[in-house]
């Protein structure tokens, strides 16, 4: 009998220490969303622009974000977990600490209602409900493998933050068509970002914001612009419907959809923009096509 | 004894003050109806297959016609219903009535009836009546009726016989003699409704329909005959007539008509031609007009001869209204209306145009503080308080707001825009979204000149309703004007108006030969003690409804008019002098005489207008097509319309002035080298390769003292941003081998003026370069430059003052000190006007202003305007005539910062209301730049009402700078012994902002005159469209003349620059505008 309440006291202590001594979180937040984690991730970026003081500290890969929220007068350190249960769901765990008053937290935690807590409901409850802003107003749905035809393009070459491509398009656009414009070329189809470099970790990218014209005999003097000429391919197709601001959302899709479907991929979408955001239409209908092109030969 | 005095006088002071506010009693009281026999409502019920949401024009309600039916001296009232039978009212004095529909039998046979109006169709000496209906929509059935007075107070339904049994969607209609052939014709008004073919081109109106558009009915031998297409009158599909307004605006004798219509399609101003047919006018005539155009009255509001023209839409005054309902089209969305498909500038808004009598008219309907009244339907212009000036009466309303945002957002969403109106449900949810939108009436006093002051709560019952047909009559016969509405859904209003205890009136009935026996078209004008007042006998005003046929003047407190002059629609006329007020006089056509009018003599103009390319200056300002609003969605105007550069010197050496015109981006400047009393145009390539820059300013001077004269272009446009170098300024340094192209490193900013001089007494000209914005940031603080001339070289100095002046738009060298220094008066945007004193060539700013002064100041000139012997300093400012407001207690904001830490500063514009500062911006504007604020409203209803406080947190608020601007009025600083003291310039000067000015002795008197000219574009579509500003001569502070009246032809050009130049002898003004062609006037002298 002693034995036993020294296994039990023993296990409870073990316990006790664990939580105190290893646990390095003191409250967890869990919920599933209808979409996949990278999607999760960016918008987390959008959110975080908004707090005050906080700042994404680290993201690792499609699994983990970290970052520190400054809220109601206390910082807390947020660790994001992310599980793809499938093409459109994925389970979310936060752990929530607050670094400064680690051992009081866990102490009221299990007894009490204290503040982290408190702030943490309201912290996962204000994220949720820009998520679910977010996914009521975007829709994706995957079309599958497609083409792309060669095309000649006027470009601006921008290096921005992920969150902040479709703030480089507006400042391009009218660098762009006032080019055109001046030079009397040919604008066909819709505009067009081409990704060059995306640091998914980092949030960064280097694309290219380009108006598609019509071949001319003589290529005007460019000082402003890069006329640039991009071949044909074979990629996969995504349909995008929302504000252009995230439209990465479809780009997270269309990965998930490769590694599903064993294609090998660019990694570097391309996007042709249908609508044009100046004319005042209601963003949810704002269209894309969002291509990812293919490698391998499958 | 002081104490006491005080103390003693306290109580009387307060009683002064207690009875000087309740001293305006009502001007309007109730009626009782009960008591008046009144038991008509225009009662309007929907149906699943027959609401707003199928039928656009679902609550426009019926019609109100005043007028005496049986001559007994009491004028009677007919109203027609929509869905229920009409009533005509006998009035049997003291104010009661008695329903006589029945046995008048014009109860009516019709499904949907609309306006009702009065005229005497058939010349007998009885008021018939003229009922429109909406036939063939939905199975609506009948046709427009026409009851003709048997003079027994007994009507017939006679509208086949006489050709007036339309069955169209007629709105209104009314009585003209169109073409002096003495009986009335008649001009039907229908509207369109949507169809996928009625959005289009403007050209659609060319093709006539039988429902929809206007017709022009002429009186032949008693049978309305339709001369539609002869006369050049729109019928099309996009004919969505709801207003017309008959006056002769031009005073060619022939009544114009002008109509207008809601939605996309432009009003029409049909100039009668006199031969039969019409020339419709309104692009040349107005700047703008009101887009969903309701009703329309015309008077003359200013006591200048011209009948000018108010023109109702549906802008609420309310701030959480105005924020839900919908908000102006976006600037692209107008820019193809106006561009591609040939629509006129059109603004939700109530429209006043200001008739100038050149053909054009100014539009100052915000400046006049009657743009915004909510749903409005009617507008009666009348001395209603008897006061010698137009006062304005808004009848407004509608059961429920079909552009509420919350609705259209819900209607427009996909899953239901496929199945409203075909579910009930659907159509169920959309009709109980929509808000109720039962209004108060509004009332405003004229003031005899362009201002009216809201007079709504104090003149009027306090009560919400929705009231669309309008029309005043003297219904107690006691000398004043009392006002008729109808009302959707409720009993009627009668206004009765109680101004005849304390003011005068004189009433005119006309009797006119012919068929014409009511004498519409008739001119009468009234003098007495020096005030001038016009009025026309036209009967259908407001909207769907007529108002009795006599002429009222209002004289104040004066018993004793000096004359009284009628022009009948023949030409014939009678005077008539020394007549007392408080009477009805009955002036009869047979005591008219032949009369000819004397012209008013015809000023001189001082300016001649010449063809620039017979001149040889074939250059053309094109704007490139950059849109700011698409970068900066919130910015409060343009940075990138603020050439061309304008510079005059000789560029070629040969001793004769040359011209440099500045290009846009992407497009060079062009030269214009004077030779043999014409300019030819060159290209210099050292200069030219550099059009990639936009030309904003420029200065011709030969800066290195080599015989040659050197250029230096300052560049701006705001497209380029950060350290791009198309942004910089270049200095052209002229060598024996060409132009050395030199730019001005380290100053990126947008340039907005070059003022040069030589303020150090070096002998070589230096230069103030003055910078208005940083691209792509607006608000943060743009670095001007002094550049002083170092033997030709060009070196920025004093740094550290010049690059914190703020937002310079432009700069003047004048010795405000007198130290035999020329110091510089500084002015921008957002700021006040900056004095730099010059003290041995350094520069301190120092005060000269006695009260704050920041304004959104365009331009300044040193001027002896008060003819004192010292130069005052004239101002250009916005002027009052936008949606912009500041007070100096509650002046305009403009917060900056990056409200949102995007990375990307914004700037909010926030206007005083009741005490509360709101965005100026639409939603829709907001959240495109700030999205985050989507996440905190979902709903329009969310957000609208809110103060710029409730909608940020004071943290966002806190990250902002708020700059601010208490004087938006144009005027002049007059120099004081102690400083300067502002003063505004009258109205007519701040209809537009004065961007431009030039000191000149331009009518050769030997003292100069100050020329102003201005109008900008470069606005949201909230905004509107400046363009009402003619120029004006400025001779003294007390002597005026408008650009109209001395030859110059400036409406809806945006000036930049005013310079003279002389050719072979002769001088000429030479004026350059943003994207369009120089305008060259030769000087009379």
């Amino acid at each position: 009998m002693k034995k036993i309440v020294a296994i039990v006291v023993g296990a409870l202590m073990a316990g006790v220490a664990y939580y105190f001594l290893v646990v390095p979180y003191e409250f967890e937040v869990r919920f599933s969303t209808k979409t996949l984690p990278g999607d999760v991730i960016e918008t987390i970026r959008i959110w975080n622009r908004s707090l005050q003081q906080s700042k994404v500290e680290q993201v690792v890969g499609f699994n983990e974000l970290s970052q520190q929220i400054f809220w109601e007068g206390s910082k807390y350190h947020f660790v994001w977990k992310f599980e793809a249960i499938h093409d459109s769901l994925t389970k979310i765990v936060i752990r929530i600490s607050e670094p400064e008053n680690r051992l009081t937290n866990k102490i009221l935690v299990p007894f009490g209602n204290p503040k982290i807590e408190v702030d943490a409901a309201a912290i996962s409850k204000a994220f949720f409900d820009v998520l679910k802003t977010h996914l009521d107003i975007t829709r994706v749905k995957i079309i599958g493998e497609s083409s792309l035809d060669s095309t000649l393009c006027v470009c601006r070459s921008l290096k921005t933050d992920q969150v902040s491509k479709a703030n480089g398009m507006m400042s391009e656009y009218s660098l762009l068509i006032s080019f055109v414009d001046a030079h009397n070329l040919k604008v066909k189809n819709e505009p067009i970002v081409r990704i060059e470099e995306w640091d998914h970790e980092n949030g960064t990218l280097a694309f290219d914001f380009c108006f598609q014209i019509h071949p001319v005999d003589v290529l005007p003097p460019a000082e402003t612009v890069t006329f640039k000429k991009f071949r044909g391919t074979r990629a996969l197709k995504a349909e995008y419907r929302g504000n252009y601001i995230t439209s990465d959302r479809a780009w997270y899709a269309l990965l998930r959809y490769a590694e599903m479907n064993g294609y090998k991929t660019s990694g570097k979408p391309i996007e042709y923009f249908h609508d044009n955001p100046n004319l005042g239409m209601n963003e949810r209908n704002w269209k894309a096509e969002i291509y990812l092109p293919i490698t391998n030969g499958n | 004894m002081v104490g006491w005095r005080m103390r003693g006088m306290l109580p009387l002071v307060v009683f002064l003050f207690a009875s000087g506010c309740n001293k305006e009693a009502k001007l309007f009281e109730k009626l009782d109806l009960d008591h008046a026999g009144i038991a008509f409502q225009n009662t309007v019920v929907s149906a699943p297959d027959f609401n707003i949401i199928d039928f656009v024009y679902f609550y426009n309600g019926g019609g109100v016609s005043i007028g005496d039916v049986n001559n007994d001296g009491l004028p009677d009232v007919f109203f027609s219903a929509n869905q229920g039978k009409n009533k005509l009212y006998l009035n049997k004095g003291n104010l009661t009535f008695e329903d006589i529909t029945d046995r008048a039998g014009v109860a009516g046979q019709n499904t949907w009836d609309t306006g009702s109006v009065m005229g005497d169709v058939n010349g007998d000496g009885y008021l018939d009546i003229y009922v429109c209906a909406v036939v063939g929509l939905k199975n609506l059935r009948g046709h427009n009726e026409l009851f003709i007075n048997n003079g027994d107070n007994t009507f017939s339904e006679r509208s086949e016989e006489y050709g007036l049994d339309f069955e169209a969607f007629s709105s209104s209609a009314s009585f003209l003699d169109f073409d002096l052939d003495g009986h009335l014709d008649v001009f039907l008004l229908n509207h369109a409704v949507h169809t996928p073919e009625s959005f289009g081109h403007a050209n659609l109106r060319n093709t006539r329909t039988d429902e929809t558009g206007g017709k022009l009915l002429k009186n032949e031998g008693g049978k309305f005959v339709d001369v539609s297409s002869e006369a050049n009158i729109y019928g099309g599909i996009n004919g969505y007539g709801l207003g017309v307004g008959v006056a002769d605006f031009n005073l060619d004798g022939y009544p114009d008509i002008y109509v207008g219509n809601d939605f996309h399609e432009d009003d029409y101003l049909y100039i009668n031609n006199g031969n039969g047919t019409f020339t419709e006018s309104g692009k040349k005539a107005f700047t703008c007009t009101s887009k969903f155009s309701m009703g329309n009255d015309i008077a003359d509001v200013n006591h200048d001869g011209l009948p000018d023209l108010i023109s109702l839409d549906m802008l609420p005054a309310d701030e959480a209204t105005l924020k839900k309902s919908v908000d102006e089209e976006n600037v692209d969305i107008l820019k193809m209306r106006t561009q591609q498909y040939g629509y006129n500038y059109q603004y939700p808004r109530n429209a006043l145009q200001i008739n100038l009598g050149n053909g054009q008219f100014a539009e100052t309907a915000l400046m006049s503080g009657v743009a915004a009244t909510d749903w409005s339907w009617s507008a009666l212009l009348a001395d209603f308080d008897q006061d010698t000036n137009q006062d304005l009466f808004v009848s407004n309303g509608i059961p429920h707001r079909p552009n509420d945002l919350d609705y259209i957002k819900y209607v427009s969403s996909e899953q239901v825009v496929n199945v409203i109106g075909n579910t009930k449900l659907a159509d169920e949810k959309a009709l109980a979204l929509m808000p109720d939108g039962a209004t108060q009436n509004f009332i405003f006093r004229g003031s005899g000149r362009y201002r009216f002051e809201d007079k709504s709560a104090r003149w009027l019952p306090k009560e919400k309703t929705c009231s669309t047909a309008a029309a005043w009559g003297d219904l107690d016969n006691d000398g004043d004007l009392d006002i008729v509405t109808n009302n959707v859904n409720g009993a009627p209003s009668f206004y009765i108006n109680q101004s005849n205890k304390s003011a005068h009136y004189l009433k005119i009935k006309l009797e006119d030969q012919n068929g014409n026996r009511f004498g519409i078209g008739a001119k009468v004008y009234s003098y007495h003690k020096g005030i001038f007042q016009y009025k026309e006998m036209f009967t259908v005003r407001g909207f769907q409804s007529s108002s009795e046929p006599v002429i009222h003047f209002g004289y104040g407190t004066h018993t004793n008019i000096d004359s009284i002059r009628v022009i009948w629609p023949d030409g014939n006329s009678q005077l008539l002098k020394n007549i007392s007020a408080d009477q009805t006089l009955i002036l009869s056509h047979a005591n008219a005489s032949s009369f000819r009018s004397k012209r008013a003599e015809k000023k001189e103009p001082t300016f001649f207008q010449v063809n620039p390319a017979d001149m040889g200056i074939t250059y053309q300002h094109v704007e490139d097509n950059y849109t700011d609003f698409h970068r900066l969605k919130l910015l409060p105007y343009q940075q990138s319309d603020r050439g061309p550069a304008t510079a005059l010197g000789d560029i070629d050496n040969d001793g004769k002035v040359d011209l440099y015109l500045g290009g846009s981006k992407h497009i060079p400047g062009q030269f214009f080298l004077q030779a043999n009393k014409t300019f030819k145009r060159v290209l210099i390539p050292d200069i030219l390769r550099d059009s990639l820059n936009e030309d904003v300013e420029a200065v011709m001077e030969d800066f290195d003292k080599n015989g040659k004269t050197d250029l230096l272009i300052a560049t701006g446009g705001a497209d380029f941003y950060n350290k791009s170098t198309p942004l910089l300024d270049t200095y052209y340094l002229s060598t024996d081998s060409g132009f050395l192209a030199m730019p001005i490193s380290g100053f990126y900013e947008n340039a907005s003026c070059i003022k040069k001089a030589d303020f150090d007494g070096d002998g070589y000209v230096d230069l103030f370069v003055g910078n208005e914005s940083v691209s792509n940031d607006f608000g943060a603080m743009p670095r001007s430059m002094l550049l002083h001339n170092e033997g030709g070289k060009l070196i920025t100095v004093q740094n550290e003052i010049f690059a914190s002046l703020g937002m310079v738009t432009d700069a003047t060298w004048e010795d405000f000190d007198r130290d035999g220094q020329l110091d510089l008066i500084v002015v921008g945007e957002w700021m006040e006007p900056v004095f730099l004193r010059n003290q041995s060539g350094t520069f301190t700013k120092v005060t000269r202003l006695g009260k704050k002064l920041s304004g959104l100041w365009q331009s300044i000139s040193a001027f002896d305007i008060d003819q004192d012997g010292d130069r005052d300093l004239v101002l250009g400012n916005w002027g009052l005539n936008s949606k912009f407001k500041a007070t100096e207690r509650n002046p305009m904001r403009m917060y900056y910062g990056d409200i949102d830490g995007n990375d990307i500063a914004e700037t909010i514009i926030a206007v005083e209301k009741n005490g509360h500062y709101y965005p100026l911006e639409g939603y829709d504007n907001l959240i495109a730049q700030i999205p985050s604020l989507h996440k905190k409203y979902t709903a329009y209803r969310d957000m609208a009402g809110r103060t710029i406080e409730e909608l940020f947190t004071p943290r966002e608020l806190s990250k902002m700078k708020v700059y601010e601007v208490d004087q938006l009025a144009s005027g002049y600083l007059r120099s004081e012994p102690q400083g300067y003291t502002f003063v505004e310039f009258a109205d007519e000067l701040q209809v537009a902002p004065i961007m431009a000015q030039h000191v000149y002795d331009f009518d050769g008197d030997a003292r100069d005159e100050l020329l102003v000219a201005g109008n900008y574009f470069g606005v949201q579509p909230l905004q509107g469209r400046f363009g009402s500003f003619g120029g004006a001569l400025i001779k003294s502070e007390s002597e005026i003349l408008l650009g109209i009246e001395i030859g110059l032809n400036l409406i809806n050009q945006s000036v930049r620059h005013i310079n003279t130049i002389g050719v072979e002898g002769q001088r000429y003004l030479l004026i350059t505008m943003n994207n369009g062609k120089p305008q060259v006037y030769r000087l009379s002298r």
